[in-house]
């Protein structure tokens, strides 16, 4: 056996001797930290958006979050999803859940973090909501004024 | 160590090795920077690690404001299960070693 294969060998066995470790120990911690979605319950359908060649429905809820991540460049972390719209980390991963159902997010799970990020028929809908929003809180004609 | 993936020969170090297994073994497919520095046993050598991973295109990066999340991409897959392939075949990774 020659020294190089020698001195690779030695090199696999470290790496996989370290990998093992650490996930023995990410797998320990993720477990303090399973939070399973619920859907928030009580919502009613209070947008209908034409996009990607279909009529989407979204709720109140939905329609936060996509707003929160069309101002955040289109990704944002869970928390601040949950903290804009009012909901608790369980009832906003099952927001999320219903989001990514849907095709307009995708989510980036650790255990620790979870990544929100829109899908390009999200990013439609997102700004066609903010533009049914915008229109809604500011009138055309009030908007001529200022 | 040497990896042939796709006909292309990349050089790897046994910590870029460890976090390619590490992303193929966890169940949830991706790590954070803190995650990555359990395998590089420093902050400054995990994102030296990283870079050099997201350079050679087996990690694709999500940024979000100050957090930075890392997942494999195809190539990358591919690179971890020739490591392991490569750990197989020297009779280094057991069953039974596995968490």
């Amino acid at each position: 056996m020659s020294f190089e294969s020698i001195a690779e060998l030695y090199e696999l066995s470290r790496a996989i001797a370290r990998a093992f470790e650490v996930v023995k120990l990410l797998k320990k911690r993720a477990e303090k930290h399973i939070v399973e979605g619920v859907p928030p319950k009580r919502q009613y359908v209070r947008f209908r958006v034409a996009a990607g060649g279909k009529v989407i429905d979204l709720t109140e809820k939905q329609v936060a979050a996509l707003l929160v991540l069309n101002r955040t460049e289109g990704a944002e972390v869970l928390n601040a999803i949950a903290r804009s719209t009012g909901l608790n980390s369980k009832l906003a991963l099952g927001l999320a859940l219903q989001l990514k159902a849907m095709g307009l997010v995708n989510l980036i799970i650790t255990p620790q973090r979870k990544i929100v990020m829109l899908t390009p028929l999200g990013q439609e809908v997102a700004k066609k909501v903010e533009e049914m929003v915008t229109e809604a809180a500011f009138p055309p004609e009030e908007g001529e004024l200022i | 160590m040497k990896l042939t993936v796709d006909d292309k020969m990349y050089e790897l170090d046994w910590k870029e090795a460890a976090v390619l297994l590490v992303l193929r073994l966890v169940d949830w497919h991706a790590l954070t920077l803190s995650d990555v520095e359990l395998v590089a046993g420093n902050y400054n050598r995990a994102v030296q690690l990283v870079e050099r991973l997201v350079k050679m295109g087996f990690l694709k990066e999500f940024k979000v404001r100050k957090l930075r999340i890392y997942a494999l991409t195809e190539l990358g897959e591919r690179a971890a299960d020739e490591v392991r392939r490569k750990a197989e075949e020297a009779g280094l990774w057991k069953a039974g070693l596995l968490p």
